[in-house]
């Protein structure tokens, strides 16, 4: 408990902000959405002007596109980048900021396993990404219900906004995943940063090539936001998909690191 | 009661060498010094005490206990005070204090005080604003206040001035009254000298020598300089027992172990006009095998 309130400590500030960001990206976007629907004809005229690819690539279908949980599922994917930034910082600094800090002699010279410190550490990150949640879904529904006067399906507009939870712990795991394999990362922001945008750019690429074979490879690609749109409800495999994902990589980080040698800083 | 016993103990980080078969044992309420220079293996033989790295091959053991399989039992009596300390620089000094007693299990608020009041700590400032002098002391007062039955010091004394370092010297000598064993390693062999009662002497990886610090000082070498009114013969003093020897121009210095009869013999054949005959400090002990084995 002392360790994971401490990592919470640690966190506070960068959480604040992070929260600012995410929940700033998320209204700033949907007070578009009235002034989008009331020039529906020329929006329309705009994407339809655009070539069928980038269509696909945006995740932009012309039809449905008016409907607030599809314009919602276009700008939340951008959403995704930032949510997905954040997770990765998170699970990229979980060890990595001790041997930064140089303290890591300080923490595993206490008398805890590697375990529980572990244990702690994750508990406190996925705290920070359900507190994150928490403020991003509910500013999508106060959004949802403040802006928009047409009907709307709230529940599909909830589903979209939960599925960063998901994407958010595949990114902390894969963040913790890489940490086990480099020493000391100096520049966690840069690689999250890096990563993250080259899987975006991957799933763009990945919806217009169709159903490829490193979808799995792609945390963005576990859930398909126009679907969720469209039917209201998760499919199975994506939750499955990422719960299972996340489980490996932690699994295999746990059981590399209570046997890694902790060195000399 | 043995606190350590080290068994066999080696450590290969890949292919480059930290320790090779150390072997020694620690008894309780002993101040144990471990000495060597630099790049000799101490840190590396105190991490896998701590296990903040595993062993290539060999045991240790802690309290009866192995370090390997129940460090978190182990850890919860030992100090620990690294060479070079870092804390959370966001943190106040109280703070980290606080934090760092969480793990013990046992109110330590009092002996927190008592030992800054010892060490002249200032609580309230943040350790980012610290110089690494008082990161030094926050590091003693860290490694010490929950009382530990067994202290390890890794190459404590940088950065402390004298003055601190006589409290802190006091420091350990009243934890060790109390009932607390120590293991002590260093560099700096006056320290060992005036705290510690047996030393292990540890070069490139392997202990070298390990024995109590009156017998490494008083029965094995004397310390003799001879001044002569002519220059003698370089093979004069070749004889059995002498180390070090050191002739130049009328000056023969040397370190003799063994019958003094046949030194005085030695020195009766020649015309000397001063001499010297003197205890080692352990300066010499130390540099004679750190060359010559």
């Amino acid at each position: 408990m002392n360790m994971f309130l401490h990592e919470l400590r640690v966190y506070r500030k960068t959480l604040i902000i992070w929260i600012f960001v995410i929940v700033g990206i998320v209204l700033m976007y949907v007070s578009f959405y009235p002034a989008f629907t009331k020039n529906l004809a020329a929006t329309k005229g705009l994407i339809g002007g655009l070539p069928p690819v980038a269509q696909i690539a945006l995740g932009i279908q012309l039809e449905t596109f008016s409907r607030v949980e599809f314009f919602f599922s276009f700008v939340f994917s951008i959403v995704l980048i930032f949510a997905g930034i954040q997770a990765m910082n998170l699970g990229l600094s979980l060890l990595s900021k001790e041997v930064r800090w140089k303290t890591v002699d300080f923490l595993f010279s206490r008398p805890v396993s590697r375990i529980q410190i572990l244990n702690a550490k994750l508990l406190s990150v996925l705290t920070s990404i359900v507190i994150t949640n928490i403020f991003v879904t509910l500013t999508a529904i106060i959004a949802v219900i403040g802006l928009v006067n047409s009907s709307y399906n709230l529940s599909a507009v909830v589903l979209i906004s939960l599925s960063m939870f998901f994407i958010q712990l595949v990114f902390v795991s894969l963040g913790v995943f890489i940490s086990i394999f480099i020493n000391k990362i100096k520049m966690v922001v840069l690689l999250s940063v890096g990563i993250v945008i080259s899987m975006f750019g991957l799933n763009m690429l990945d919806k217009v090539a169709g159903d490829s074979t490193i979808w799995f490879l792609i945390p963005f690609r576990y859930f398909d936001l126009t679907r969720i749109a469209m039917n209201g409800i998760y499919e199975p495999i994506s939750i499955i998909w990422s719960l299972l994902v996340s489980a490996i990589m932690i699994s295999i980080s746990y059981f590399i690191y209570i046997k890694k040698d902790i060195h000399a800083v | 009661m043995d606190v350590i016993e080290i068994n066999k103990l080696t450590k290969f980080y890949g292919k480059a060498r930290g320790i090779i078969d150390v072997d020694f044992s620690v008894q309780e309420g002993e101040i144990f010094g471990f000495i060597g220079p630099n790049g000799a293996g101490k840190s590396t033989t105190i991490r896998l005490l701590l296990s903040l790295i595993y062993p290539t091959s060999g045991s240790a053991k802690i309290f009866g206990k192995d370090c390997f399989t129940q460090g978190p039992e182990i850890r919860m009596e030992v100090g620990y005070l690294p060479s070079e300390v870092f804390y959370y620089d966001d943190m106040k000094v109280i703070d980290l204090l606080k934090y760092s007693a969480t793990f013990y299990k046992k109110d330590c608020s009092k002996r927190i005080i008592e030992l800054a009041e010892i060490m002249d700590l200032d609580l309230s400032r943040k350790i980012d604003d610290l110089s690494y002098g008082n990161k030094k002391k926050v590091g003693i007062v860290q490694g010490l206040l929950h009382q530990p039955k067994l202290i390890i010091l890794d190459e404590p004394t940088s950065g402390l001035d004298p003055l601190m370092q006589q409290k802190f010297f006091s420091l350990l000598e009243a934890e060790n009254k109390r009932g607390a064993t120590i293991l002590f390693s260093s560099h700096v062999l006056s320290e060992v000298q005036r705290l510690c009662g047996r030393v292990a002497i540890i070069k490139e990886g392997k202990i070298i020598k390990l024995e109590k610090i009156a017998n490494l000082q008083e029965n094995t070498f004397k310390s003799f300089k001879i001044e002569l009114n002519e220059k003698i013969d370089d093979s004069y003093f070749k004889i059995e027992g002498i180390n070090d020897l050191n002739i130049k121009d009328n000056t023969v210095s040397f370190l003799y172990k063994g019958n003094m009869n046949l030194i005085t013999e030695k020195l009766a054949g020649i015309q000397i006009t001063d001499f010297w005959a003197e205890e080692p400090n352990l300066e010499e002990i130390f540099l004679h095998y750190y060359e010559k084995e």
